[in-house]
Parts: structure tokens; C-alpha cells; sequence
């Protein structure tokens, strides 16, 4: 039980290292996030629009303000994709090696999915700020548990494709065409009416209805938020199941056996290990 | 088989697609045997040490390993984020060792002790390589199995590199090393050429 908890730990340690070392994605959150809001703000229609919330009512509120809801969530799904994205790309090869001599499985996928957790909330926090700091938010709690729900659902999606995916590339390409569709689909600007067929089943449907809710109501929006859950339980299951088929046949060999006499640290030598086709 | 087998790989067969690249290979690797697997490039040398590794699954035959193993793949296998010291603290965790003395004591040989807080990112080849090494070796396994371990290395690491691997031997380890050097050849106990989807054993020493 100490070596699964020190083996969690010291994976969440060095996953989180890595974030911290991303300097691209330190860059896009320092300036990209608030140079896209303020821009929006100084430069976007300020007239009034009205649209439909999937919590029943009718919105009216300033395109200028929706418009920077939707830029925000877009920012931040596009960061937190990106970022889960290349830290689990850049660190498959060696976390296979690691698998292969003896790692826990479990331990490497859970510290990496509880450093996403660590990242929601900073970005969480910093990125409701700023758009307080634009004008006073209605709910601003209820906001940041939308642009939480996002980013964990686009996080999810980037440990996954960091497990499936062969390029940076396609990584890269999936990140921002997906929450390119996911948010021209969810903005009122472009799509007032909100109530199409499948629309609900994207990822960040709930999250969009209930921070723009949330910013200009006073309406009960958690539970609405809490739709893009699942989308991050099925993408981390899915970076585990990936992970585990990648690395099935791994287990026979397990390098914590015994130790061979004489040896600096293998006293005996440790029980066969057989495989066969197959 | 003999109980100082310390791997033995029988009839193992290999394809990609339609290429056939292992055709039934036999292997035996003796406790305190330095041996040597050559072939030309493609002939599968790699695919047959991932196999004995456990990193691949043959379409055929079976693989017996008698005790822990290292393994250093042939392209270093690093995070580019993490400093050679949270590699061998990544790796102690994986191979559950009390401490990290003979690691660093092997990364002094190698010649990179000052580069402790260095990213990987940041080394240079060679010095990637014999981090790549020292992640293969810090556990002091019975069996070895390098596949090109000296990529990148100056003159005087390759020479230390095989005043290690005789080190070894000697004391009882099987060292299993790919190598394309000719002047290599004379380190090895026994010498296997990979043709044809067959391992061949010829003349060593």
C-alpha cells in the first residue's frame, strides 16, 4: 500500500513538473486568455441579443458579453486539451518503460488525471476572474463551475488522445477543431435558437447553457453544468482502457522479484516469467 | 535448459503484415554470458529483443525469462521534461529500490554526474543515451538486454561502457547486446547473426 501511495504521488509530482515546464501553454495562459476577452470586449457589438436556455427561459443579454463567455470557454478547453494532450503524448514512451519495469498502471493514469484536476481549478479561478474583472458576473461561482465542467471534459479528451494518437500533429488538430465545432455550436451569436437534435450530446452544451445562464441569471445551473461530466469519465476510462491494451502483456515480466546472492540488489533470483504466442 | 538459463527464447516467430521478420529464432542466454546479436539493418534485431524483453508478443514460439531484467532500447527512451535525477527517482519507485547509491554511482562512470538537474531535454545525444542506459542498469538485474546502448558515446564511454558490461559478466549477469561494430565483436562470449528471419550462432572471440 506505501509503494502504490509513493508511486502516486511521485507521479503527480513530476506530471505536474511537466505542466509547470510547458512554457507554450504558461504563455497561452498568461496572455492569450486575457488579451481574447479583452479583445472581444473592446472590439465586439454591444447590442443586446436574445436567445433560448436550455433551462427553459429566454436570455437577453449583450452580444458583447456572450461573445466573451464563449471566447473564455474556448480558450480554456483549447489550453486544457492542448496541455493534457502533449504532456500524455510526450510522456507515453516513457511511461510504457516505466509499465514495463514495473510501474503501477493505475498510479501513472490517476496522477495524471488529478494534476487535471489541479489545472481546473487555477485555470478555473484565473480565467473567472478575468472575466469578472470584465463586468460583474450574476453567479460568478456558478460560472467557474461551468468553465471547470469544460475543462475537464476537454482535459479528458487530451489524455486520451495523448494515449491513441500517433502525432503531435493530429493531437494538436483534434484539440482545436473539436472545440472549434463544440463552441460556433454552442454560441447564441451563431446558434440562438440552441434546441437542435444532438446538439445536447457535445461536450461542452451543458457548460456553454449554464455559464451564459449563470452570467446574466440567476437560474439553478450546476446540474446543467455537470452534463459535460460524463464526457470526462468516458474520455479518462478511455485513456485507461488504451493504456491498459497497450501495455497487457506487460505485466508478466515483473522486475520486483527477489534477489540473486552476491548481487547489489537481486538477492535470489526471481520466479520464471513465461510467454507464448498468442 | 539449464538452471543457469537466465532467458530462453524457442521458436519464436515474428510478422509485420505480410512481412515475415522472425522465423522460428532459438536463444539461450547462460548466467555470467556476454552475448552478441548482429545482422544487417531490418533484419529484425530490435523486434526480437522487445520480444525477449516482453514488449512484443510473438505471433509464435515462447519466451522464458528466470529473474529481473533491464532493458535499453535502441532510441532513448526519456521525458524531455524531467531532469536526470527525477528519472532515477521515477525509475527507484518502478524497480521498488531502497536507494539510489549504485544509480548515481553508475551515472558517475558514465561520465554525466553534473548533469543531476539537467532536463533531458536539455542533454546532448550521447548524454541522453547514457541516461537511457543508466535506466537499464541502476537496478543491477541478472539479465541485461541493450540494444545499441552506445549510440552517441565518445570513445572513452564506449570503453568504459564495455569495462561494464565484462564487469558484469564476471560477476554473473547475462549481458545480451545488439551491435553493429565489428571491433565489438571481440567482447562477446558467443555471437548470434540474425539472417533470414533465423539466428545463426558463429565465431566470437
Amino acid at each position: 500500500m506505501k509503494h502504490q501511495w509513493t508511486a502516486f504521488t511521485v507521479a503527480l509530482g513530476f506530471t505536474l513538473a511537466g505542466h509547470l515546464r510547458n512554457r507554450l501553454a504558461m504563455g497561452m495562459i498568461a496572455f492569450f486568455i486575457p488579451t481574447w476577452i479583452y479583445v472581444v470586449r473592446a472590439t465586439a457589438l454591444d447590442k443586446d441579443i436574445t436567445f433560448t436556455s436550455v433551462l427553459g427561459m429566454e436570455v437577453t443579454a449583450s452580444m458583447n458579453r456572450t461573445i466573451q463567455i464563449s471566447s473564455a470557454l474556448h480558450a480554456v478547453t483549447v489550453i486544457a486539451g492542448f496541455m493534457m494532450f502533449m504532456a500524455t503524448f510526450n510522456a507515453r514512451s516513457m511511461d510504457l518503460r516505466l509499465v514495463l519495469a514495473g510501474y503501477p498502471r493505475l498510479q501513472l493514469l490517476t496522477a495524471k488525471i488529478l494534476a487535471l484536476f489541479v489545472i481546473t481549478v487555477l485555470l478555473t479561478g484565473y480565467t473567472t476572474a478575468l472575466l469578472w474583472m470584465s463586468w460583474p458576473l450574476t453567479q460568478p461561482h456558478a460560472v467557474a463551475a461551468a468553465v471547470a465542467a469544460a475543462i475537464l471534459a476537454y482535459g479528458g479528451l487530451g489524455i486520451m488522445a495523448g494515449y491513441l494518437l500517433r502525432g503531435e500533429l493530429e493531437g494538436f488538430f483534434v484539440v482545436v477543431m473539436t472545440t472549434l465545432v463544440d463552441v460556433g455550436m454552442q454560441s447564441p451569436v451563431s446558434n440562438p435558437s440552441g434546441d437542435q437534435a444532438l446538439l445536447g450530446a457535445l461536450p461542452l452544451y451543458g457548460p456553454a447553457q449554464a455559464a451564459l445562464a449563470a452570467s446574466f441569471t440567476h437560474a439553478h445551473t450546476l446540474a446543467c453544468a455537470g452534463r459535460a461530466l460524463p464526457w470526462f469519465a468516458a474520455t479518462s476510462v478511455g485513456a485507461l482502457v488504451i493504456f491498459c491494451l497497450r501495455t497487457r502483456h506487460y505485466g508478466r515480466s515483473d522486475p520486483a522479484c527477489p534477489r540473486r546472492p552476491g548481487s547489489r540488489s537481486h538477492p535470489d533470483p526471481g520466479p520464471a516469467r513465461s510467454e507464448s504466442a498468442g | 535448459m539449464t538452471s543457469e538459463t537466465q532467458l530462453q527464447i524457442r521458436a519464436v516467430h515474428k510478422a509485420y503484415g505480410r512481412r515475415a521478420v522472425l522465423r522460428g529464432v532459438d536463444f539461450t542466454v547462460s548466467a555470467g554470458m556476454l552475448a552478441g546479436v548482429v545482422g544487417e539493418n531490418g533484419s529484425g534485431k530490435s523486434t526480437l529483443l522487445r520480444i525477449a524483453v516482453g514488449e512484443l508478443v510473438p505471433d509464435g514460439g515462447s519466451v522464458q525469462r528466470f529473474g529481473a531484467l533491464g532493458y535499453c532500447p535502441q532510441q532513448a527512451v526519456v521525458n524531455d521534461t524531467l531532469t536526470v535525477a527525477q528519472h532515477l527517482r521515477f525509475f527507484q519507485v518502478a524497480y521498488r529500490l531502497p536507494r539510489l547509491t549504485e544509480a548515481w554511482e553508475l551515472v558517475d562512470l558514465l561520465g554525466f554526474g553534473a548533469e543531476r538537474r539537467t532536463r533531458a531535454g536539455e542533454l546532448s545525444g550521447g548524454t541522453r543515451q547514457k541516461l537511457n542506459l543508466t535506466l537499464a542498469l541502476m537496478h543491477d538485474p541478472p539479465l541485461l538486454v541493450l540494444d545499441e546502448p552506445y549510440q552517441g558515446f565518445d570513445w572513452d564511454t564506449h570503453q568504459r561502457f564495455w569495462q561494464l558490461a565484462v564487469q558484469l559478466r564476471s560477476q554473473g549477469r547475462s549481458v545480451v547486446v545488439v551491435s553493429h561494430l565489428l571491433h565489438d565483436l571481440q567482447h562477446f562470449d558467443t555471437v548470434h547473426h540474425l539472417r533470414d528471419g533465423r539466428l545463426h550462432e558463429g565465431a566470437a572471440r
